[in-house]
């Protein structure tokens, strides 16, 4: 094989490998919607995190509303704000 | 063509080569004095990962760029260091060491584009005693979705943050849930995420909920039987494996409060292997498992609690690699420099010996 001929496929390849490395590292990293399952209750890294209430009615207009009406009746009650 | 000769030139001359690596030192040392302003990730972020350093217009939003960044003076590096090894080196045997340690040294760039790429960095955690299987995101928030009708399990689907700030309307595959995102808002400062989002189940609608890691308790709604919860939490991501901080320990230097070292005796459990074994994680010293390293970051509640940073990175090999071709490019190119040189050295005192 003539040296002309070696140095231009040498040449392509590496800028072939080069492009692809970076088009591969611009382009690959995408963002979706991910999902687990997961054993109940195996969080325990968020201190702050309460445990999963049951949902009080199958309807409600704003959650807000609802959670400041449970932490207002667990106040009462002298419960903590996750009812404990 | 000859315009195209001219490029070729200027891309394979050793001018460029020198430009780049003076242009990378400012870099260097602007990026180290912005760290103390700005923070190690935002900085790197600013005048490494970046194509141009950007500078907003003082008293308007206006913001212009100001530098070449890491990313383009990278680029432009490597270009050069393949244009030049195509150009100047012959392909024999003798400049062998030389075409090594250029391919060492693409390999160190190529690297580095990896990293910025495919890195990702997450934050573990956990307070001693405590088993822990997942990492989160500090950087990264995300809406969490959570079926909890199962009295065993949950079923957690975790829609990022930028899907939220663009989309309308986002269809949870593997549910019946739709979930309408009516605004997104956030607090850089304070870390406060908030999201309107109206859930909507086979067409009924369940009210426009917000959303917040402000409030510090989810939301639910029930539909027929099944109930969901949804509340916004750093990106999280489950592992199949665990950990549990077995002992914490922060050594200082006796008779000061100048710190020593931070260790966390760690122990690992992984049922799918059946693996179960103690680790300890020090300064420098991470435990690398399963493509993650985990290395000693923090700690907080009176030396109770640990916070590890977790690293995920599929070229973390490659300057190690590269490292070794550049030593090993090095040592055979000295190697036949130090044989042509003794040959030489014979044949001159042969030579010698036979003129009369």
């Amino acid at each position: 094989m003539r040296p002309s001929t070696v140095r231009a496929v040498t040449v392509q390849f590496l800028v072939f490998a080069l492009a692809s490395v970076l088009l591969l590292a611009s382009g690959c990293r995408r963002e979706e919607i991910t999902h687990f399952r997961v054993r109940k209750a195996s969080g325990a890294m968020d201190n702050s995190r309460c445990p999963v209430r049951p949902a009080p009615r199958e309807y409600s207009p704003t959650g807000v509303v609802i959670w400041r009406e449970r932490a207002e009746a667990d106040a009462a009650q002298g419960l903590d704000r996750c009812g404990r | 063509m000859r315009s195209l000769a001219r490029v070729w030139d200027a891309l394979t001359s050793l001018k460029l080569t020198l430009v780049c690596l003076a242009l990378l030192m400012v870099l260097v040392v602007a990026c180290t004095l912005a760290q103390v302003e700005m923070g190690t990730f935002a900085a790197v972020h600013a005048y490494i990962r970046g194509l141009l350093v950007w500078r907003q217009v003082p008293g308007t939003a206006l913001r212009i760029p100001i530098f070449p960044g890491g990313g383009l003076v990278g680029l432009l590096l490597l270009l050069n260091l393949v244009a030049a090894q195509a150009k100047r080196l012959e392909l024999s045997w003798r400049k062998s060491g030389l075409w090594v340690v250029h391919a060492g040294l693409i390999l160190l760039f190529v690297g580095e584009f990896v990293t910025s790429g495919f890195q990702v960095e997450t934050q573990l955690s956990i307070e001693e005693g405590q088993t822990v299987d997942f990492v989160e995101s500090p950087r990264q928030m995300e809406l969490a979705l959570t079926e909890v009708t199962d009295p065993v399990y949950d079923d957690e689907y975790g829609i990022p943050d930028s899907l939220l700030a663009s989309s309308t309307r986002i269809d949870v595959k593997g549910t019946p849930v739709s979930l309408r995102v009516t605004k997104v808002s956030g607090d850089k400062e304070t870390n406060v995420r908030s999201v309107y989002v109206e859930p909507i189940v086979n067409g009924r609608s369940y009210g426009t909920r917000l959303v917040s890691n402000a409030l510090g308790a989810p939301q639910s709604f029930a539909h027929e039987g099944r109930t969901w919860t949804l509340s916004m939490r750093p990106r999280r991501e489950y592992l199949p494996y665990s950990l549990t901080l077995k002992k914490f320990q922060h050594d200082r230097y006796s008779g000061t409060d100048i710190p020593k070292n931070f260790s966390s005796l760690v122990q690992l459990k992984n049922p799918a292997r059946g693996e179960e074994r103690d680790a300890l994680i020090y300064m420098n010293q991470p435990l690398r498992y399963e493509g993650k390293a985990f290395y000693q970051a923090s700690f907080g509640k009176n030396d109770t609690m640990s916070v590890l940073q977790v690293v995920e990175n599929p070229g973390w090999l490659l300057p190690y690699i590269s490292c070794v071709l550049v030593g090993a490019g090095l040592l055979v190119h000295f190697m036949f420099a130090l044989f042509r040189s003794l040959k030489r050295a014979v044949a001159v005192r042969a030579g010698a010996l036979v003129t009369p």
